[in-house]
């Protein structure tokens, strides 16, 4: 088999850092202040806003955790530079939002609504500012780097039984690939781990991690009992068990897969930033929308997402790469799967040959290749809670 | 592992009971399964749509399901070969109250301090 690639072509930042992307973020502070940023957002090429839909109304760690991911993900290299928009009056402070993310030296700049004056302000104000930043950030130039700068988030949505045979080994394969080479996998959904734990368990590095990551799907479970729910019902969901997953156990079992055979290095809190490289479990819930964004926030630049029944979700600021493990999705769904991995189970090519088709892919879009999300502008985002609102 | 997908079906271990369809089969299929002298052959009682499961040898209610070489749930009934393997003749484990005593068994506890 062909030697695996070992460069990129990527973005340094300030930090030492390198980005796959060379976005400027327009990061509303609350929900409030979302829409004015949104229209910054849409005048000014180059700008991607964060659409989110938090920020007051929160308190203690909730609060914490929402300012974790939206600090996180203005400090990832995929951005450049960074437009805080605040409403001057909730929650999470617009001017430490603005100062948190400046700790990684990008420039951060900001405007607060109450302050200048209304939104049309705002907007004037934002385009003029937002212009300058994309005018900073188009002077960066991309340079050839090794894939052990790489931070790859990899995730699982819309699964049916081919992911767990085909899309996620392969896709196990590719991320044992970029951590042989130095660099870092993420993986998450805690819910997911439910009844593979034992396997993952093997892999710590030590037995603190061992029991970290017990500890996570302990208080995950917990957590779930205290609200009296029960996840019979909705995992697996609907969608899962028509395409042949029948137990809890057997998605978990299939999803761990997407972790190859990497040893363990740490369990992440929801958003917290990698400190290492190799493999990391982040701990985020099952729902692909609000555990993307937290492995972005964490530092992921690019994020693998294998879809047995096929989704069309993106990220903001980061690309996502789609891979299926079913040929029938790929061939109703190719608007928004980039890759088949369906020809494993038409018998075609073995796990390690679409690993590391996977394992170019991935570096491919990490030079500039477009992902079929991203052509289509997709960038869904949610951020999970922790408490309910006050 | 039996990575051969091309019989119509695979096992993805070999100690498991069940094994996934990789395309559409139907009633009295004969499904040829395992390698050299290990070979034998499953007929199919039921049609089973692709990604879905059918049992390699008879299943006694209460006994585990194994895919991929681990427990995946249950037997809810008597499951005789080559019968769909599913929802209705599965019981999980762990979508229930059960989960917190499965989670912290002795083995797992044992498994733990090996490590430190």
């Amino acid at each position: 088999m062909r030697k695996p690639k070992k460069s990129f072509l990527g973005y340094r930042r300030e930090t030492g850092e390198v980005g796959v992307r060379n976005h400027v973020a327009i990061i509303p502070s609350v929900s409030c202040a979302a829409s004015t940023a949104g229209m910054i957002a849409s005048r000014v090429k180059g700008c991607t806003a964060i659409f989110n839909q938090l920020g007051c109304g929160q308190v203690d760690l909730d609060l914490e955790q929402t300012a974790r991911t939206l600090v996180g993900l203005g400090r990832n290299p995929n951005v450049a530079a960074v437009l805080v928009v605040g409403l001057g009056c909730e929650a999470l402070s617009p001017w430490k939002l603005a100062e948190d993310i400046a700790q990684s030296r990008k420039p951060v700049e900001i405007i607060i609504i109450q302050e200048i004056g209304g939104t049309v302000r705002a907007v004037e104000e934002g385009l003029r500012t937002a212009g300058k930043l994309v005018e900073f950030a188009s002077k960066r130039k991309r340079e050839t780097v090794g894939a052990k700068e790489l931070v790859m988030g990899i995730e699982c949505g819309g699964s049916d039984a081919t992911s767990g045979i085909a899309a996620n080994p392969a896709v196990g394969v590719a991320s044992d690939l970029l951590i042989e080479a130095g660099g870092t996998s993420i993986f998450s959904e805690t819910p997911e781990l439910i009844g593979a734990e034992h396997i993952l368990v093997k892999r710590a590095v030590d037995g603190d991690v061992a029991k970290k990551l017990l500890e996570v799907v302990a208080r995950f479970e917990e957590k779930l009992k205290s609200a009296g729910l029960n996840m019979r019902g909705t995992q697996p969901s609907p969608g899962n068990i028509e395409g042949g997953i029948t137990t809890l156990e057997e998605k978990s079992l299939g999803c761990v897969h997407k972790a190859g055979s990497s040893p363990l290095q740490d369990v992440l809190e929801y958003a917290d930033a990698v400190a290492g490289r190799g493999l990391y479990f982040m701990d985020t819930g099952g729902y692909d929308i609000e555990s993307i964004p937290a492995m972005v926030a964490g530092g992921a630049e690019i994020i693998v997402f294998t879809t047995g029944r096929g989704t069309p979700t993106g990220a903001p600021i980061a690309p996502v790469v789609k891979v299926t493990g079913n040929s029938r999705t790929y061939r109703k769904m190719k608007d928004n799967i980039d890759v088949n991995a369906g020809t494993i189970i038409d018998g075609s090519e073995s796990i390690e040959e679409v690993g590391l088709r996977i394992y170019e892919e991935i570096l491919a879009v990490a030079s500039g290749k477009q992902t079929k999300a991203e052509t289509l502008g997709f960038i869904e985002f949610g951020i999970s809670r922790v408490g309910p609102s006050t | 592992m039996n990575r051969n997908m091309r019989g119509g079906a695979v096992v993805l271990s070999p100690r498991d009971n069940v094994a996934t369809a990789t395309r559409d089969l139907e009633t009295g299929t004969s499904v040829p399964l395992g390698e050299m002298e290990k070979r034998h052959t499953v007929v199919l009682k039921e049609p089973i749509r692709f990604g879905h499961k059918f049992s390699l040898k008879p299943i006694s209610k209460g006994t585990a399901i194994i895919k991929y070489g681990e427990i995946i749930g249950l037997a809810r009934q008597d499951i005789p070969e080559g019968s769909h393997v599913h929802l209705h003749n599965v019981e999980s484990q762990r979508t229930s109250h059960r989960v917190k005593r499965l989670c912290r068994s002795p083995a797992m506890r044992e498994e733990v301090r090996h490590k430190k």
